[in-house]
Formats: structure tokens, sequence, C-alpha cells
């Protein structure tokens, strides 16, 4: 058996090194440079001395790398970097280009674990330059050893404070958090405590971070609301509502984050089913508890099937490896699965907690009339609204309609948006509007590319 | 001349191993990337992960590639997209 894993974040590198232990082949993709997937970015290259800029969450990391390293030694384990995956097919057929060459593999089965994208916050002015996702700055961070200096983090959620404390580590405190939570956010979560090790690990790891903010003397704005941005030669003014009266900070570099969601591409391009999360008002593919998939030997993993951080994505790799093993006919130890699912569950609660404390809000899911939504096409809230007056019903159509959707990034900055603008215009649940139909290649490619690709066998 | 760097339009830019050219050009000050095709606004690199396509650029006479996803390479040739025409709205 051959598996290709896409995708070499926690949950590809555990889904691998399980399926290795069993003597199965894998290929493992990954766009990047490297493996470590967005919480272990660039780990390999990092010097000691920065494990108190990233914290030893990052360099917890180290473990999973070792052991992909000593497999990759082997005959087991083939790794392709910088692959970009632009088809997955049901028939198990891969295809990627790399340096401007494709080529496409037949294999006996597959694990995606093509993990999360941040949620857009659409605001009035989020596409000047300078102004980025909170997630971009980490990557500079991880990468170039670069953060912008003088920035305003706006949004909520985990990782606004992880970028936040970086950033001050890094001897580039943000000027200011802007953040949109709320008293009754606050209110509403606490009823989801618990005394579980992954509850008391996280919120020892809150506590700390919001101690550094206050340590570096970081302001903190809460429950802001309408954001509009106003950009001119690296200058930016943001202004704000807080309550009912209006402010406006100034920065440098403005980091936006609300949160991140499933990278659906290429399970979306796969026909795979699909369900509406009420709780992360997103779409998750739908998989049982292993993280099967309806269609045979094609499995899930990470927060690429469902949000639920890195220690939870690293089990599910194993989960996803261990249900492929059992499906072809290895024997697995029962005792490995009920310890792995009594924690999964224990991840969940974490979630839900998270959920509650940092969810969207209303100002930015359906932004205002005059705010650009979909990014490539330029298309703004305001005509996606006209076109649903004029009789578009749903997603697809508004392609026709407005070209929402039809630019280079494939919905992936403006499909939840469109689906929240539809689902309030028409009255109906998010979960009946449907989606962009995700065709590949999933990442724009030449069809000279497409033309000439290579098919290799093993 | 320094060690590591490629060429920017007119410009010398530097970079450390393993960063993206997008990230060196930030780290230089250079955010403005390219122009949009309907109304000519500027744009530049937001998620820095492959995932927006704001941070395209011409690298070494191919168009349209993610600066994001480039590792930058001694002397490689760098530059923004000819701006497009403006479309005229019918
Ligand atoms: C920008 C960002 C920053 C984050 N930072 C943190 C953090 O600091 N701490 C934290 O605890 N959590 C962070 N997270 C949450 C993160 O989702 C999880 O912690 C964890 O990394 C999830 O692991 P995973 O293996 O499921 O996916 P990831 O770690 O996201 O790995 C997925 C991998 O798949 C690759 N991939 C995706 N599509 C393709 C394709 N088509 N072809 C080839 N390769 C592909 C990606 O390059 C990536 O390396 C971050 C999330 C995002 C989006
Ligand atoms: S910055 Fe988003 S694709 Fe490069």
């Amino acid at each position: 058996m051959r598996v290709a894993i896409i995708g070499a974040g926690p949950a590809g590198m555990a889904a691998a090194i399980t399926l290795i232990k069993n003597n199965v082949r894998v290929t493992l993709f990954d766009e990047n440079s490297g493996v470590g997937g967005q919480i272990y970015r660039n780990l390999k290259n990092q010097s000691d001395r920065n494990v108190r800029v990233f914290g030893s969450d990052y360099f917890k990391g180290r473990y999973l790398l070792n052991q992909i390293e000593a497999a990759s030694k082997t005959p087991l384990l083939i790794l392709k970097y910088r692959a970009t995956i632009w088809s997955v097919t049901a028939q198990k057929q891969v295809s990627w280009s790399v340096g401007g060459s494709s080529f496409s593999q037949q294999f006996d089965a597959i694990i995606l674990a093509t993990g999360a994208i941040e949620r857009a916050m659409p605001v009035e002015g989020w596409t000047n330059p300078g102004v980025m996702s909170a997630g971009a700055a980490q990557i500079l961070m991880k990468t170039a050893a670069y953060a912008p200096a003088n920035s305003v983090l706006i949004g909520s959620g985990p990782l606004l404070y992880v970028v936040a404390c970086q950033m001050i580590e890094m001897g580039k405190p943000p000027i200011a958090l802007l953040e949109t939570q709320t008293r009754q956010d606050l209110t509403a979560a606490i009823r989801q405590l618990c005394f579980s090790a992954p509850m008391l690990t996280y919120l020892m790891k809150g506590i700390g971070m919001l101690c550094t903010l206050k340590f570096a003397g970081i302001k903190r704005i809460k429950a802001i609301t309408n954001v509009r941005i106003r950009s001119q030669n690296k200058h930016h003014i943001i202004q704000f509502n807080k309550g009912n009266t209006e402010h406006h900070i100034e920065a440098e570099t403005v980091l936006l984050h609300a949160g991140v969601h499933p990278n659906i591409q290429l399970t979306q391009a796969l026909g795979l089913m699909h369900h509406w999360s009420n709780e992360n008002l997103s779409l998750e593919p739908v998989t049982d508890d292993f993280g099967r998939t309806t269609v045979q030997d094609i499995l899930l993993a990470g927060d690429g099937m469902k949000i639920l951080g890195a220690d939870a994505a690293k089990q599910s790799g194993e989960l996803a490896a261990l249900a492929l093993l059992m499906d072809t006919g290895f024997a697995i130890a029962p005792f490995d699965l009920s310890k792995r699912h009594a924690q999964q569950k224990k991840y969940f609660r974490v979630r839900k907690l998270l959920e509650l404390l940092y969810p969207p809000k209303n100002w930015h899911s359906y932004p205002s009339d005059t705010t650009i939504i979909c990014r490539c096409e330029e298309v703004t809230a305001g005509e996606v609204r006209h076109a649903i007056k004029m009789g578009c019903a749903g997603p697809n159509q508004l392609k026709a309609y407005s070209r929402c959707g039809m630019g280079n990034c494939q919905g992936r900055f403006c499909g939840l948006t469109v689906v929240n603008l539809i689902s309030d215009m028409i009255g109906s649940p998010a979960g009946e509007v449907g989606y962009f139909r995700i065709r590949t290649p999933i990442k724009p490619i030449t069809l000279e590319e497409m033309a000439n690709h290579e098919t290799i066998s093993d | 001349m320094p060690h590591n760097f490629f060429y920017f339009e007119n410009q010398i830019i530097e970079f450390d191993e393993g960063m993206s050219v997008a990230a060196a050009l930030l780290r230089k000050g250079i955010n403005d990337f390219r122009q949009t095709q309907v109304t000519q606004q500027p744009r530049g690199p937001f998620c820095m992960m492959g995932a927006c396509f704001d941070c395209l650029l011409v690298i070494d006479g191919l168009t349209n590639q993610q600066g994001c996803m480039y590792l930058a390479k001694q002397g490689i040739r760098v530059s923004r997209h000819p701006s497009y025409p403006l479309l005229e709205m019918i």
C-alpha cells in the first residue's frame, strides 16, 4: 500500500509516523519548504534562543520533526516539499506542481491534512497594502525573524494574543489590541469551564498571555465595532466604535484576525459532503470519529476537518492512520483507540469554550454595503445584496451576476461572507445556502503546465 | 555588494536564507506589490500562506508568482506586473 498524505503539519506528520511504524509506504506532500505546518513552521531552522519568542508549544514540535527526519532516511517515507497539490480525485490520483512542472501519481489511499485558514474579516480598507492577517505577521516572525513595528491588532481569538505576545518578545510590541469580544461572550463561555488537563493547560496559557500583554503595557480596547481603515503611505488611521462613541487610532501595520476555519478547497473539489457548523460558523467536511469520509480510503485529519488545535490535530492524524490500517486489514490494539478517543472528547470541550469566548461578530460577518468582500474581483457587500435582490439564487449564480468568487483565490476569502449574506437576505439557515462549486485545479496553473504534466509510477 | 540579495526593479533587496521574496520585500518596507485589475488599487501581501494571491509578482520572467511562497534566491529578478489598463465599466 502507498498512502499520500497532503499537508505536513502536526496532523499529517503524526499520520505519516503511525503508518510508517506499520511498514506502510507514505508520500508526504506540503507546499511549504519544510515540515511543520502552521504551528511548527520553520521550526527546524530556529535557534534555541527563540524559545523565548515562540514559546514551548512551538518547540514541542521537535519531537514530531525528529521522527519524520529519521523516517525520511528509510525507503518508507518520501517527502515532497514546495509541492502544491492542485487535484485529488476519488480514484486517488494526486496531482501537484513544483517549480513550474506538474506531476501525477496514483495512490491506494489518501489522508488530507491541509489545516485551517484564517476567517476573513472584511472591513472597509482591509485590502490596503499594510493591512494583513495576524497569521501573516506570525509567518513573518517565524520565517524571516521580522515583526512589523507599531502595529494594531484587531479582532478576536487565541491567535490574536499569541501573535501579540510573540511581537512583544521580538521587541516590536503592538500599539494596541482592538478586541471584538464583549462581556456577554465571557459570561456565555464561563458555563463551559471544566477541569480536564487540556482545559487547564489552555486556561494557564491564556492567563499567561494576558499577563504578558499587561506587563508590556499594551492597550486593550474591548467590545469594539464598525472598524474602518484609511491608509496613506504606510500610515493607517483606524476608526472604530465603542458603545455609541467613535474613536480612532493610528498604526503603521494593521493585523486582522477573526479565528480560523477548515481549509475546504480540496475536500470541496473532491465533492465530499460538508455541513455548516453552527458553533464555528463555517463549513466543515463530514467525517466519522476517525476522519473517514464518504469516499473509501480518503480520510481527513487535523484542523482541515474540525478546528481543535495542534495537540488534537496530532491525535486525529494518528486516528486517521489507525482507521486506514484497520480498514485495510492490519491488526490494531483496541487500547490505542479508546485512549485517543477519550482525549479527543476533551479537546472538543476546550474548543466549545473558545468558540463562545471569541465568536465572529455580525458587524463584520454581514459587512456594510461599501465594504469589498471579494478581494480578487473587488466585489462589495452592496453588490452582492443587489444581486440577491435581483433574484440571484445562490453562491454559484452569484459568480455570473457579479464575478464574486471567480478570482485567483477561488473564494477562499469571500466564500463564508457570501454564505452569510445570502442566508441573511433570503432568510434561510446558512447550512442551506450551498457553497461555490470548487473545481480543480484548486490553484491556478498554466495550461502548458497541465498539458505537459508527467505521470509518476511507483 | 551584500552576500544574499535579489533585484527588485531598480533596487537591491537583501534576504536571509529561508525567507520568501515577499518577506524580504516587506522587511525592506515595500508593501505594494500589484494593482487590481478593475480599479487599479494597490495591493500587497495579506495572508503570507499562499491563499489570497495579493502578493503576485513577476519573478525571473514568469508572471503571477506568489511572492509569499517563493523562496528568495541569489540574483533573481523580481518586479511588479505592468499595470493593467483600466477596464471601462459598460
Ligand atoms: C496562519 C495560522 C497560524 C496559526 N498559528 C498557530 C499557533 O501559533 N499556535 C497554535 O497552537 N495554533 C496555530 N494555528 C492553528 C493551527 O491550525 C493548528 O495549531 C495546527 O497547526 C493544525 O495542524 P494541522 O496539521 O491540522 O494543519 P497545518 O499545521 O495547518 O498544516 C497543514 C499543511 O498543509 C499544507 N497544505 C494545505 N493545502 C495544501 C495543498 N493544496 N498542497 C500542498 N500542501 C498544502 C500547508 O502548507 C500546511 O503546511 C494557526 C493557524 C493558522 C491558519
Ligand atoms: S500573501 Fe496571500 S498568497 Fe501570498
